[in-house]
């Protein structure tokens, strides 16, 4: 096995076994039962709102993994000097930080796997299959892209500015359209500029948000799907590079 | 031939940001003999461990060489020949020690190794460090000394070439000690070369051939422990020396 799967297996390892997966987990199941309860309340509605909080209930697990493993998992590494045994056998920084971004990613999958499983039952298929996986699929692509943000941030920050620095970029990357909109309206030179800035320098995750009935009943379109792949990939593998720069520099103290 | 070569290493770090770097390393240079055991003595912040991490580059020196077996500069291949075994034993403390063992066992890999292979190793190593009977403990329960020896374990796996060791007896009860200084000996049998620092300088007379000693990051003194102790102890001679520093009386 090469080395950056064997780090990725341990990570998987390692963070099934914490209780902040468990947390995270009972998080999104208590959701989802309250989705349940919550439609019973309306017979006409009662897929809609089940299938709109269930999604939010697989979404904010997963955030709870990016924010509460993601943002800490580099700095703890560092800071408990864990890492120096790994790092004194024959794999580089490069190998260990890209095991570690794949151990917590492949936590994240199998949670919203397991959980995407759970609400298209709840849901009993109701909706197409093919629109069903792309929603869920945005939510794969942005988690991602989140991960190696908080991962990045776990390198040259400490673990708690970590985490406000990624869920401050997930806010304004979920916003980002709306600066648009507000500094075309308001017809302000500096908030025009400032929106076109910030669509620049942060990924655009409103574009892979599809967590609503109506992409459930519609679809996602090829081009947007393909869109946010390639948009997503790319923000993660610019964040990752940023990561690795930062790692391979860093004193070990 | 030497098993590692130091040469003018510098290195500074900066406690904040306010304040100038202070000065750790000042051009240090030694070299430590291939199947040969080698003391590192020094007191506490003359710059041990900063040494031994920069040998194993976790810590990037301003200056200076670091070559490995007679000239071979860090690399996975270098890596591959050298046990590690850190000052503090902070672990995965989820893994069991077998675990702990197949973790390193799998970074490390060759074309060999079978399932096999590893089982037998690794039983073989968990007896010599008396973990056995807590294979299937998770790290998390396991005392300082039993962290130490789970260390130490992990660090002779492979059958390395070449030791290196962060006070591997610190915090140990007697026991412990005796237990570590045992497989420093079987090790010693296998030819492999071993530099290891401690503050406990009577170790450094049962076990050590040579003696390297550093000062607020300078060297002090290299060559042979019989040279160093003139038969009077490392302990005796390195408390004539801190006198002739003028730093006891």
């Amino acid at each position: 096995m090469s080395p950056i799967l064997v780090i990725a297996a341990n990570s998987f390892r390692e963070y099934i076994r914490d209780r902040v997966v468990l947390i995270c987990a009972f998080v999104a199941v208590v959701l989802l039962g309250f989705s349940i309860l919550l439609g019973a309340l309306s017979f006409a509605e009662q897929q809609r709102i089940l299938a709109h909080l269930g999604l939010t209930a697989i979404h904010l697990s997963g955030l709870g993994v990016v924010c509460f493993i993601g943002a800490f998992t580099m700095h703890k590494e560092m800071e408990r000097q864990t890492c120096l045994l790994v790092l004194a056998r024959p794999i580089s920084r490069v190998q260990f930080l890209v095991g570690k971004w794949l151990g917590v990613f492949s936590l994240m999958l199998v949670m919203w796997a397991l959980l995407s499983l759970v609400l298209a039952v709840l849901l009993q298929f109701a909706f197409p299959a093919v629109n069903y996986f792309s929603v869920i699929y945005g939510m794969l692509i942005e988690l991602g892209l989140l991960l190696a943000i908080a991962m990045f941030g776990s390198t040259i920050l400490r673990p708690i500015i970590a985490l406000l620095f990624t869920f401050g970029i997930y806010l304004i990357g979920n916003w980002i359209e709306e600066f648009a909109f507000f500094g075309k309206k308001i017809q302000n030179a500096l908030y025009v500029a400032l929106s076109g800035i910030l669509e620049k320098v942060i990924p655009n995750l409103y574009e892979m948000n599809w967590r609503s009935v109506y992409f459930l009943e519609n679809g996602v379109s090829g081009s947007q799907i393909l869109w946010a792949t390639m948009h997503g990939i790319g923000w993660t593998l610019f964040f990752l590079v940023l990561a690795v720069i930062v790692f391979r520099r860093k004193d070990l103290v | 031939m030497n098993s590692l070569e130091i040469k003018n290493l510098r290195k500074s770090f900066k406690r904040d940001l306010f304040q100038p770097k202070k000065l750790v390393l000042k051009d240090l240079s030694f070299s430590v003999e291939s199947k040969k055991t080698t003391g590192f003595i020094g007191v506490n912040g003359a710059g041990k461990t900063t040494t031994l991490k920069c040998v194993l580059d976790f810590i990037r020196p301003e200056a200076g060489d670091i070559r490995f077996f007679g000239g071979e500069a860090i690399s996975n291949q270098v890596k591959a020949k050298i046990g590690y075994l850190p000052e503090r034993p902070y672990y995965y403390e989820y893994l069991t020690a077998k675990e702990f063992l197949k973790f390193h066992w799998s970074l490390s890999a060759t074309k060999e190794d079978t399932a096999e292979i590893f089982e037998a190793t690794s039983e073989e190593v968990l007896t010599k460090v008396n973990l056995l009977h807590a294979k299937d403990q998770r790290l998390r329960s396991f005392s300082k000394g039993m962290l130490q020896r789970a260390g130490l374990a992990q660090a002779i796996l492979r059958k390395p070439d070449f030791l290196i060791l962060d006070e591997p007896m610190s915090g140990l009860d007697p026991d412990g000690r005796i237990l570590i200084k045992d497989i420093i000996r079987e090790e010693q049998k296998r030819g492999t070369s071993i530099f290891f620092s401690s503050h406990l300088l009577g170790d450094m007379d049962e076990l050590c051939d040579n003696l390297v000693v550093i000062d607020q990051g300078q060297l002090i003194y290299q060559g042979s422990l019989k040279e160093f102790a003139k038969g009077e102890g490392v302990e005796k001679s390195f408390r004539s020396l801190r006198t002739q520093l003028g730093v006891i009386k």
